[in-house]
Parts: C-alpha cells; structure tokens; sequence
C-alpha cells in the first residue's frame, strides 16, 4: 500500500531531469575552471616569485665574495698594467726607438742648417744648430712638429748674428708610446 | 539533499503545541533529538530555522503532519474493469465534495484490492481543505524546513501501534482543539470522525465536559456499529487512548465505563519499541513517532527512506 501523502505536487521535490544534470556538470565544469585560473595558478606564480626572490636574496647575501673576488681581479689588473708599463719603457729604450727620432730629425733639417748640438733625457730633446736666416730655422720646427713624433716643439732660444745668421735651440718634448711605430 | 542525508524530522503541527523528533533512519531508526515546545515560541522568534538549531534540531528534511476538523477519510468500492475509470470516479468524488463544502480540497488516495476479492478495488481517500494544508506547509518552510511529506496522523499512529499488535482496534486522540475518533486495523484506515471539541474546552470550562463526553461516545458507537455492518470479521475488542487529554481521568473512566472494550493508552506499546527512548511520551509523541516509520514505498512520493 502506498502511504497518503497530502503534499502537494508543486511543494514536491522535482525529480533529477537529463537537462538539470547537464546544467549541474556544466555549473561544477565552470567552477573548476574558475578555480584553476582565478585561484591555484596566481597563487602557483606567486609561489614562484616568492621562490625567486628568495634566491635573489640569497645571491645578495653572497655578495662580499663577489666584492672580494673583484678586488683581486682589480689587484691582478694592476699587476699585468705595472708589468706592461715596464714592458713599454723597455721598449722605448731600444734602438730601433732612437733610430727613428734620428731619422726624423736628421730627414727634417732644412739645406743649409748645421746641427751644433744634439742633448737628451728619456722625456727632452733640445737639438740647437745655425742657419743662414730665422726662416729655416722656422722651418725646421714645423717639420718637428708636423713629423707627429713630438707631441710638441717649441723655439727654445734664437740668437741673430751678422747677417741674418742665426744660432737656434728648438725644445721637443718625446711622445710616451711611440714603440707601435716602429 | 535527501539522498545524502540520513535524518528526518518529524513534526507534529498540534494546536497546542508543536511535537518535533529529529531521527537518523538507517542502519535502523535511532531518535537523536525531540522534544516539545508551545506553538507561540516558534512562531514568534525570528528567524525560526535558528531556534530549530539552538533548539538542537539540524536537519532540514521533514514529514510533516496536523489535524484539523476539515480532514475527511473516505472508503470508496469501484468494480475492477477500467484502471482510469477508478482515478476519475474519485476526482468526480472529490469535486463533488469541494462543491458541496464550497471549498477546495487537497487530497490523496490509495486503491488496493482486497484479500479474497478480486473484483472490487478499494480506494481510501484522504481529503483536507487546501487553504489550511498549505498555510501548515507554508508555515514549516517558514521555519526553514523542506518538507518531503504531509502525512496523515491517523495513519501514523497506526503504524506505531501495527509494532505491537496485529488486530483491529478503535483509537481516540484527545487532542487540544479536536478529539478524532478512527477505527485502525492491520492494513488501512476505513473510518475517521473529527469532533471540534479538544481538551482546551475543559479547561475553560469544566461545565462542558459531560457534553464532550457524549459526543466522545457517540463517535465511538457510531464507528462500532459501521464496522458491524460492514463485516462481521475482525469485530475489535481493545480501544486506544492517546494525545495530550489521554491522562484526563474523566474521560478515561468514562470511555471505560460506557463503551465495552479493553481500553489503554499509548504508553503500553513501550514494551514493543525498544528503540524509541523510555522516557519518550508515546500519548504525546505518538503521531510524531509514527510519521517517522513510512515505509520504503515512500520513495514514491518523492523521499528515498
């Protein structure tokens, strides 16, 4: 015997419809998905960037060493240029060096001028001589200079003699590094 | 969800006062909570589906069940020839009802045959005015309660007794605002009287009690006599005393003295129930108690007990 039941049918529970379980996989479906892309995958990067900046951290803590490890590259830098600085000043020493200047000075001077003087330092030439008039003597500074193996030369001291004769000292400063050249 | 919960509340809508046992039904039924309050306190405090729960009441589901004088139970005999013709005879049945009572009606029926005959279909109707039935289901989802069932008290009772005897018997239920006179037998309920009497007249008025007597007693007779006719088998010997008025010593000694049978009440089933908690009022919560016993075929009604 079935039981009496004065419930209404509109009160009555409807019963699970094909379209409602549908309706209701398609609801849970959704859900999930807004889960995974609203809420697991930003707190996964978040994580991530946690982590990352966790082993920046980490990297700057450890820092001193980098900072030590570049003063003694810094040190060893300084060595090698020290090294080749006495390298460099070797060079200059040599012969093929003061072959060239000698070339330089002896291709330079202008007919009729005589050398009467040659002296010189590691850093200084003054080179004084005679010519007939001051123009030679100019001329031969500008050659000096436009040689380009002084990076300067000036007129040390012109004396005038006796018809238009003069006594010169042209000052030439030598030029560091020259040793590519030869 | 139903299907995913295992508890039931039972509510018992009485005038007086509202009766609720809250039960977990499988592996066997097992009362978790009940108890009863006075109509006003539910229905006053705001929102009510918390006083359920500070009340100690949790689940939603609910079989519901009142009385009330518009109920009407019918025994309808139909040849067998034509199922269809049997489900419209008693829509005709019922509309001539609502037309004579000039009020709609809810209803519900069961048609059976029976044991020996198999020519007649026997349909038993239940009938109750549909403006009253839905302002108790409307009240219960007021309380925040889903109701899965409205039963019939009649019936409920029936089941509670059906534990402990298998014979015929007349049930009186003094209720507070009616007293319901039925015969209850073994496998349905033929006959219901409603008298708008209950036991709150006599407080008022100690005056009327020899009125509600007689009209108690007229009832029981009347039903006596339908059952004589109607068969001679199964003539009962043992009448039932239950509800609220069923410790009221007149009408105890009275229905004892007048009408001829070995009356009781409901407290002597305890013996039969060892599940349901001693200190249980089965005269009080008996209705309650027996809205919670539906059998499977309730699934059919839409719950899955």
């Amino acid at each position: 015997m079935t039981e009496i039941n004065l419930l209404p049918s509109e009160y009555r529970k409807k019963p699970l419809t094909l379209r409602n379980i549908l309706l209701i996989l398609f609801v849970i479906l959704l859900a999930g998905l807004i889960m995974k892309y609203a809420c697991i995958e930003p707190l996964h990067k978040e994580q991530d960037g946690k982590q990352q900046l966790g082993a920046l951290r980490q990297e700057t803590l450890e820092l001193p060493e980098l900072e030590e490890l570049c003063i003694q590259q810094k040190d060893l830098f300084e060595e090698l240029n020290q090294r080749f600085l006495a390298f460099q000043a070797l060079e200059e020493n040599t012969p093929l060096y003061w072959q060239g200047i000698l070339s330089t000075i002896m291709e330079s001077l202008p007919e009729g001028s005589v050398l009467t003087q040659f002296t010189c330092d590691n850093s200084i030439l003054l080179i004084s001589g005679t010519c007939p008039n001051d123009k030679i003597s100019a001329a031969y500074l500008r050659k000096l200079t436009e040689s380009g193996h002084f990076p300067e030369a000036r007129m040390e001291k012109i004396v005038y003699q006796q018809n238009d004769e003069v006594t010169y000292t042209i000052r030439c400063s030598l030029e560091k590094g020259m040793e590519g050249k030869y | 969800m139903f299907i995913f919960n295992n508890r039931i509340l039972s509510v018992d809508m009485g005038s007086h006062s509202y009766k609720l046992i809250e039960a977990k039904l499988k592996p066997e039924l097992r009362i978790m909570h009940y108890g009863a309050y006075p109509k006003e306190q539910l229905l006053e405090e705001v929102p009510t589906n918390r006083e359920l729960k500070r009340l100690g009441f949790h689940t939603r589901d609910a079989v519901l069940s009142y009385h009330h004088s518009s109920f009407m139970v019918r025994e309808m005999h139909f040849p067998v020839e034509d199922d269809a013709l049997v489900h419209l005879s008693i829509q005709d049945k019922i509309q001539q009802y609502e037309t004579d009572f000039k009020e709609e009606l809810d209803y519900d029926y069961t048609i059976r045959l029976q044991e020996g005959e198999s020519e007649i279909y026997h349909a038993t109707t239940v009938a109750v005015s549909k403006s009253i039935n839905r302002n108790y289901i409307d009240q219960a989802i007021g309380f925040g309660l889903k109701p899965l069932f409205v039963d019939v008290q009649i019936n409920a009772i029936q089941r509670v007794i059906k534990k402990a005897w298998n014979f015929d018997y007349l049930l009186v239920d003094i209720g507070y605002e009616n007293i319901s006179v039925g015969i209850g037998c073994t496998e349905y309920v033929p006959m219901l009287k409603v008298i708008p009497i209950g036991y709150k007249s006599l407080q008022e008025d100690s005056c009327q009690i020899e009125e509600i007597l007689i009209q108690i007693q007229s009832a029981c007779r009347q039903l006596m006599q339908y059952r004589r006719n109607k068969s001679i088998k199964n003539i009962f010997k043992r009448g039932i005393l239950y509800g609220g008025g069923a410790y009221i010593p007149e009408i105890k000694n009275c229905l004892k003295e007048k009408i001829p049978l070995e009356w009781c009440d409901l407290q002597a089933l305890h013996q039969f129930l060892p599940l349901i908690p001693d200190d249980l009022d089965l005269n009080i919560y008996g209705n309650c108690l027996g809205s919670l016993l539906l059998d499977e075929k309730r699934q059919q009604g839409g719950m899955s007990i």
